[in-house]
């Protein structure tokens, strides 16, 4: 049953590794605006390509 | 092109463009800098605060606004604040260049805010709740072999390397996550004033003692889950009340409506550009047409006509003569003036108003009050149940006095009671959000439940904007000569001509040209028809008999009298129904700075026995003020600068504006105009939070009594204290969340 403070100590580490990964996430901005990123997946990056496509 | 369309039902509503706003200030170098986040070498980056953005395809407009114009780099747009950041080659396209790009395209900007509020403390709040998290699932985890029986050889084994990395855990939730309130408790009672915060902190620290006692004595790892959950769960509650204030805030004062810099005549006579802030007294200004006067002045040149529409509510041209005093706040119309400068801006009428009834926002809300008040009762009677049960366990078992007393401290800690204020408000604040009324905090919603008496302002208030009913009191006019007045008014900006082009619109009327066109500033409109002269004006311009009582508008041909057009102001629909049911429970008045041209429409439709005319601002101010010596709790309802002073001054001032981005005077909240019909159901939603609020109370209360009785008998070991406040703070949230659902589903079945 010894393996159980190993298997603690990963769990914290791989908890810690979350937390932090949260803590940038939240620094570097990404829940600041939670609408725009959704609307702006559904533009097309080229316009050009667009128009080459329809006129095939 | 062609996705622009397709993105959204709603492209091509094109938001109202302001083309008449002159950017001419953004030409001040001193000025632009400020108003940029930052300027490097060749490019530039600015924020700005674009209101009319309002779907999918202006996101996608904005953002490849770099096609429209070489300069710009690049754009951003954050939907939820609305503004776009915007970087862009200063040397190819200046700052003005811009601001009228993205006016034409119909996002007007707005450079009156640059973004001071930084987002540090919001995601600091946001930091400390995942650190609570994080800890409150770890020791919960760790915790667990705690609730099986501890003296079992499985369990014995761990327990005290558990015990210690608990510890660890549990120490960035107290000097992290917790500091707010400790620190608050700190200063409150360094200021010998007891808040809410002191029983949280003492209940806190309590707690955290007696489990480092515990774990460091051997006897497993306490009550650390209790305490991390309970720092998690009061965090929850910040955030919770600080999403709702985001999801709402709306803040803009009045100085938004002022320009920010104005062009001033130096010795030579040469205007420039300068900052409105860096005008004095006595300083030599040119206003340009259509711009607004920045300060009380002297008119030096000619005479002007101002629309103080927006002071005083009434639309009608004023006429100024040379040497008179100029109001801040009029709108000039016409060709450009010159005037001198008598007061600084800070020192003006309004201003001034203003800050007379400023000071509500300093008073802290009756709402806090109550909350302090409510834990100063607490501490004590939490102290003297400590002290009793200590004293009698004395007798019985000495051993078990400390015990007991840190039990009641720990178990009093009031985590429910102070979860009820922001999430009976908060969401007593989102149903109203929703149901077109929003409110600035949630004291005002208090406030509101309590109002025995509302005042309404007409103008703009109770009667549209610009809206009115207009009807032809003389002999029916020819098509010919209607045809001739149509394309006369729709050449004039003056509010009247705007009103009636508006009503020939209806009519479908062929365009007449009509020769020699001329305006007279304040007086009328004059043009030839079919050779004759036609004259379109006041009664003195046109030389007819003035009327009483009644915006007209006279009409002659030839010298020939042909009859006038009279404007009724048209009342906002489903106000009857209001008037109806507000009657049966409050005092209802109507205050108007305009003259008794609709008080007989008032009174009779609406059945409103109080009401008082020719209201200057300051006479509104006064009528409130009136009210509140008389022990009323006065409710202020108006649209804007001009009833400022009286929303200011009222218990709860609501301002009533057509579009809620466009300008938001001080108030305590903003309704939509077309809802103000709901006035009536959005007290009764502030009556039921009220009543929510002292439930949840209750509940809260009993679950502390509950607590207090295990303690006091010794009960209270960890598995308990462990069940009993998290469930307490759910109910809490449980309670306040479906109560306000069931009441919205129930109650009201509108929407």
């Amino acid at each position: 049953m010894e393996v159980i403070f190993l298997l603690i100590g990963v769990s914290v580490c791989l908890a810690l590794v979350f937390l932090y990964a949260f803590f940038w996430a939240n620094k570097s901005g990404q829940f600041e605006d939670d609408v725009t990123p959704a609307y702006r997946i559904l533009f097309d990056d080229n316009e050009e390509e667009e128009n080459s496509s329809k006129q095939e | 092109m062609g996705q622009f369309y397709s993105l959204d039902d709603n492209a091509g509503v094109r938001p109202v463009s302001r083309s008449k706003h002159t950017y001419k200030y953004l030409e001040n170098e001193e000025l632009a800098n400020e108003l940029l986040d930052f300027r490097e070498g060749e490019s530039s980056r600015i924020t700005i605060l674009l209101p009319q953005i309002h779907c999918a395809s202006c996101v996608w407009l904005l953002e490849n606004i770099h096609k429209l114009n070489k300069g710009i780099i690049s754009s951003e747009v954050n939907f939820v604040n609305k503004r776009a950041s915007i970087h862009f080659k200063h040397q190819e396209i200046s700052l003005k260049e811009l601001a009228e790009l993205l006016d034409r395209i119909g996002y007007a900007p707005k450079f009156d805010s640059p973004e001071k509020h930084s987002s540090k403390v919001k995601r600091d709040l946001v930091l400390k709740l995942a650190v609570a998290g994080f800890c409150f699932g770890n020791i919960m985890l760790l915790s667990f072999p705690e609730y099986l029986n501890p003296d079992e050889d499985f369990v014995g084994k761990f327990r005290s390397i558990f015990s210690y990395i608990i510890l660890g855990l549990s120490l960035p939730v107290l000097v992290y996550s917790a500091s707010d309130y400790l620190k608050s408790a700190f200063k409150a009672v360094k200021a010998k004033a007891i808040n809410l915060d002191v029983p949280i902190s003492i209940g806190i620290a309590v707690l955290y003692g007696r489990s480092v006692y515990d774990i460091f004595a051997g006897n497993g790892p306490g009550y650390m889950d209790s305490f991390a959950g309970f720092v998690f769960f009061l965090l929850i509650g910040k955030w919770f009340q600080q999403k709702t204030y985001d999801y709402l805030s709306f803040d803009r004062d009045y100085t938004s409506y002022f320009p920010m810099a104005v062009s001033r005549l130096n010795e030579n006579g040469d205007e420039e550009v300068v900052k409105i802030g860096s005008i004095n007294q006595g300083d030599l200004i040119r206003i340009h047409n259509e711009e607004v006067i920045p300060a009380d002045a002297e008119l030096l040149s000619g005479d002007a006509h101002i629309n103080y529409s927006f002071v005083t509510g009434e639309s009608e041209l004023i006429h100024k003569h040379k040497g008179d005093l100029l109001f801040a706040g009029g709108r000039l119309h016409g060709e450009s003036v010159e005037i001198r400068i008598k007061k600084k801006v800070n020192q003006s009428y309004l201003t001034q108003l203003w800050e007379s009834a400023g000071e509500k926002d300093c008073q802290k809300g009756s709402l806090q009050e109550l909350t302090d008040s409510l834990g100063r009762r607490f501490t004590l009677i939490v102290i003297i149940i400590a002290i009793l049960a200590g004293a009698i366990w004395y007798y019985i078992e000495p051993s078990n006095v400390i015990n007991i007393v840190t039990s009641v401290l720990i178990v009093a800690c009031p985590c429910a009671l102070a979860l009820s204020v922001p999430f009976t408000f908060g969401n007593a604040q989102r149903l109203l959000g929703r149901k077109g009324i929003y409110f600035k905090n949630a004291d005002a919603i208090e406030r509101l439940a309590h109002v025995d008496t509302v005042v309404f302002d007409k103008t703009g208030t109770l009667s549209e904007t610009d809206g009115y009913r207009i009807r032809f009191v003389g002999e029916e006019l020819t098509n010919g000569v209607r045809e001739a007045i149509a394309s006369l008014v729709a050449n004039s900006n003056h509010p009247l001509s705007k009103a009636l082009s508006a009503h020939f619109k209806d009519s479908k009327l062929h365009n007449k040209t009509v020769s020699s066109f001329r305006e007279h500033i304040g007086k009328g409109l004059s043009g030839n028809y079919d050779g004759k002269h036609l004259l379109i004006g006041s009664p003195e311009f046109v030389g007819a008999l003035p009327v009483d009582n009644l915006t007209s508008v006279f009409i002659s041909l030839d010298g020939e009298i042909l009859g006038h057009y009279v404007f009724e102001s048209t009342f906002r629909p489903g106000l009857e129904n209001m008037f109806n049911s507000l009657h049966s429970a409050f005092d209802v008045h109507v205050l108007s700075g305009d003259s008794e041209k609709d008080k007989l429409a008032i009174s009779d439709q609406y059945n409103i026995a109080n009401m008082a005319f020719k209201q200057s601002p300051q006479d509104k101010l006064k009528y409130i003020e009136n009210l509140q010596k008389h022990g009323k709790r006065v409710l202020m309802l108006g649209d804007g600068l001009n009833d400022a002073g009286a929303l200011m001054k009222s218990d709860v001032g609501i301002s009533v504006a057509e579009d809620i981005y466009n300008f938001s005077p001080a108030c305590d909240a903003i309704v939509e105009a077309n809802k103000l019909h709901s006035l009536f159901r959005y007290i009764s939603i502030s009556k039921y939070a009220v009543r929510l609020l002292k439930y949840s109370y209750i509940f809260s209360l009993i679950y502390n009594l509950t607590g207090l009785g295990f303690a006091v008998f010794n009960l209270l070991n960890p598995l308990v204290a462990a069940i009993i406040m998290p469930l307490s703070s759910i109910s809490v949230v449980a309670l306040t969340y479906l109560g306000t659902v069931w009441y919205e589903r129930r109650v009201y079945k509108w929407n």
